[in-house]
């Protein structure tokens, strides 16, 4: 499966990366990083990940907006989100533009690996 | 998640068996009695024939003597239609028991053609046997009269009627028997089928009856089992702790919840109520919101449930209520969410509530004590803060002046009200002393004991030995508190090296000014004052211990005084057309070779008789006559009396009337003289004027 990171910043994406050397993660394949919205939709259209990790709060366009487009591009793509924010209405907000669930940062490598797992069952 | 999963077979399985048992036995039995029908038919034509064959036996000797008789009238006529009658009938005759012995379309009794079946019983089979063995003859003997032909003898006609004279009958006893042994034949069929009918009959009663048993069984076990299921979620229902209920996708409640709901969420539920509307009233309009939007989620099957829950709004929701005194009540309740799938979909959500009041206030108090700890942790590096030899020095006063109170409490010859006075001075001293070296344990320590022997006091009672007891009590506490604390001194003093030899030089630091500056600036803290300090006590360095202490402890009550009687706050010395900032000044110096000069002096409100005749007359600590007959002097005096004080609430720092007579008592330890000046409105100035001589 291919997976998008999104995020503006760097550790949070390297962090995400490197929780994938898991072994049981060994199907999923990072194609792209982004630091903000706009960069992430164009990474979107020219690998149609199955999987993305997304930011809320970033510059250009945020995560919010950021899911609504991916979710009209393809609605079948699986956008967990990940975020500091402590603001629970906007993160439903994201949820009800159709991303599948929620990390709260920061997050152990425990977590993200179950939650990635959680996303992909079917 | 919960689910639910039913197996259509297993639940009709018997009904299934039944219709199949039922379709089988149906099938044989119409199968049975369609082919016993098929054989009753066949029966009744053979039945029919051999009866027609007595008939045509019959018929063929009435038609050979008629013929004869017509041969003698001579009438041709009559000749050739009994010919021709014979020659019918014969022929059927031979066909039909052609019929019977190798089975045959034969010409019906109307006319029709219809198939005979072969006879299938030896008894017919010998029956038609012996038929033949007289019909073949006789047949012989008709052949020449048959076929049109007229040219027979009379001799051959004669041969015939002859045979048929002596053979009738017995063919007529042979085509009845065929006749009545065909009948048994039919009826034993008739009889079968009656029976397979009989049978089939109580098969399908047998299966309708077992079907019915079982199926009722069945319906009484499963009755049975719903029943013993509700009755267990009743029992559930009504005895779990937790609120539990099934939200429909609609937002309304489910028909059943757990009893403890509606005394959880303080309100009366019925099932089938909207709990959008009842959680609207229960939450702000933000968690609100929030909450619809969650539950849509899970409602939804586009999230994970497991990858949301963190975002449940529903975690601690604060539920106030009053009771019927007016009380109010502060409870905490977290709803969790879990989806409930049915046939792959999601059918409710399964909704919890706990009550986590507990959790919330022990994770309060956790949090209080966290900040409490801090709190001491930051006492203690105060208290590290310190110069050493200062704490130590203040060590050892504590452990005099408890001493000191031990004596008192010895020495008391029932003059009660004397010594308690004279214990909270010594307190009150350690208390200023205490808080001037951060030594919070202490300070806090001393304004309790301070606190409970003011409240023995003012209650008006006299003061007895119990309170005396009480107070040897509070004492020890005392004694706790200054152990474990020169413990901790003694050892950092080991750590530090410092064997407490430098006592006498450690009070003379100039450490003195400061410690009273910050003590001053933490009062006015307190109070919401703001004041600038000046201090000139270097003085105090040189003076003999004894005196210094008591100077130190002085400045300590009088700073005390200054902020919170004199200085007023910021928005009063607005309206005086004062600086905002009120200042304070102490000074030590010496006049001449044995005399000095120690001054404490404020610029707040001053000490004004008349205000402090108003104030006393107000807190009925004398009358308005008495108040009047006093002197501007003798009221002033008033103030160095114990418990008397003029602040309007007390606090740690003043209010408690405690403090100018520790001061006086103070003064006289050196034989000092104490002058107060003060203006209104501008300054208050305590003056002590003492004398050393070597």
């Amino acid at each position: 499966m291919k997976l998008l990171i999104v995020d503006d910043s760097k550790i949070i994406r390297s962090r995400v990366a490197r929780t994938l050397n898991h072994p049981k993660l060994d199907f999923v394949q990072v194609i792209g990083m982004a630091q903000n919205g706009v960069e992430a939709i164009d990474l979107f259209l020219k690998h149609m990940p199955e999987l993305v990790t997304m930011d809320i709060t970033m510059p250009e366009m945020d995560g919010v907006a950021c899911t609504e487009k991916m979710i009209q591009i393809n609605p079948d793509c699986n956008i967990l989100v990940i975020s500091a924010l402590s603001d629970k209405a906007t993160a439903l907000k994201t949820l009800k533009k159709g991303a599948r669930g929620f990390l709260y940062k920061p997050f152990s490598d425990d977590e993200l690996v179950v939650a990635f797992l959680e996303l992909t069952a079917s | 998640m919960v689910k639910h999963r039913h197996s259509i077979f297993a639940k009709y399985r018997t009904i299934i068996l039944a219709v199949i048992l039922f379709v089988v036995a149906d099938s044989l039995v119409i199968s049975i009695n369609f082919y016993g029908t098929f054989k009753a038919n066949e029966s009744a034509v053979s039945i029919n024939l051999s009866g027609r064959q007595r008939m045509l036996s019959q018929r063929t000797t009435k038609v050979l003597l008629l013929l004869q008789r017509s041969l003698e009238t001579g009438d041709e006529a009559e000749v050739a239609r009994d010919l021709k009658e014979l020659d019918l009938v014969v022929n059927l005759f031979d066909s039909t028991l052609k019929g019977f012995r190798d089975g045959d379309t034969v010409t019906g009794g109307d006319g029709n053609k219809v198939f005979l079946t072969q006879v299938d019983t030896d008894i017919s089979r010998d029956l038609v046997a012996k038929t033949y063995v007289i019909w073949e003859p006789y047949l012989d003997k008709l052949r020449p009269l048959l076929g049109g032909n007229r040219n027979f003898s009379p001799a051959q006609v004669e041969a015939a009627v002859s045979f048929a004279r002596d053979n009738n009958l017995e063919i007529l006893r042979l085509m009845n028997d065929l006749t009545s042994d065909l009948e048994l034949v039919a009826n034993t069929r008739a009889h079968f089928l009656r029976v397979i009918l009989i049978l089939g009959v109580f098969v399908a009663l047998g299966n309708f009856a077992y079907t019915v048993v079982v199926s009722i069984r069945d319906l009484m076990r499963s009755d049975e089992q719903i029943t013993k299921a509700q009755e267990e979620t009743t029992e559930i229902l009504s005895t779990v702790h937790e609120g539990l209920f099934l939200l429909n996708k609609d937002g309304t409640l489910g028909t059943q919840f757990s009893a403890s709901l509606p005394k959880m969420l303080r309100r009366n539920i019925s099932p089938g109520m909207n709990f959008i509307a009842v959680l609207r009233e229960m939450v702000p309009q933000n968690v609100f919101d929030a909450a619809t939007d969650y539950i849509e989620l899970l409602l939804g099957d586009r999230v994970k449930e497991s990858l949301v829950t963190s975002l449940n709004p529903l975690t601690n929701v604060p539920i106030t209520t009053t009771d019927q005194a007016g009380a109010t009540q502060q409870s905490y309740l977290t709803f969790f969410f879990n989806r409930a799938i049915m046939d792959g979909q999601i059918s409710h959500l399964l909704v919890t509530v706990q009550d986590v009041t507990e959790q919330v206030s022990l994770m309060q108090r956790l949090e209080q004590a966290k900040k409490q700890s801090k709190t001491e942790v930051e006492a203690f590096l105060r208290l590290l803060g310190n110069d050493f030899g200062a704490l130590q020095q203040f060590l050892a006063n504590v452990d005099q002046e408890l001493a000191q109170i031990n004596k008192e409490l010895s020495q008391d010859d029932h003059r009660h009200q004397h010594t308690l006075n004279n214990i909270l001075r010594i307190v009150h001293g350690i208390k200023g002393e205490a808080a001037v070296l951060g030594v919070d344990v202490l300070e806090a320590y001393a304004h309790e004991c301070e606190k409970e022997m003011i409240a023995i006091r003012e209650s008006g009672d006299e003061v007895t030995g119990d309170h005396m007891l009480r107070i040897t009590v509070l004492l020890e506490g005392f004694y706790e508190r200054y152990s474990s604390l020169s413990e901790i001194i003694a050892r950092f003093g080991e750590v530090l090296g410092n064997k407490g030899t430098q006592i006498e030089q450690a009070v003379k630091t100039p450490r003195i000014a400061s410690q009273i500056a910050s003590l001053a600036q933490r009062i006015a803290k307190d109070q919401n004052k703001e004041v600038e300090i000046f201090c000139k006590l270097e003085m105090l360095e040189t003076l003999p211990g004894r005196i210094s202490q008591d100077l130190q402890g002085i400045s300590i009550q009088l700073v005390r005084n200054a902020l919170t009687h004199g200085i007023e706050t910021p928005a009063e010395r607005a309206m005086a057309h004062k600086p905002e900032k009120g200042k304070l000044h102490l000074w030590c110096e010496r006049l001449d070779n044995t005399h000095y000069d120690f001054v404490v002096r404020d610029d707040g409100r001053g000490i004004v008789p008349e205000r402090l005749r108003a104030h006393f007359v107000k807190n009925g600590q004398m009358s308005q006559e008495e108040a009047a007959g006093l002197s501007d002097h003798e009221i002033v005096s008033q103030l160095f009396l114990p418990g008397v004080s003029t602040a309007t609430t007390a606090n740690r720092d003043a209010g408690h009337g405690i403090g100018l007579d520790v001061v006086v008592e103070k003064i006289k330890n050196f034989n000092g003289h104490l002058q107060i000046k003060s203006h209104a409105d501008l300054f208050t100035e305590f003056h002590i004027r003492f004398e050393i001589t070597v």
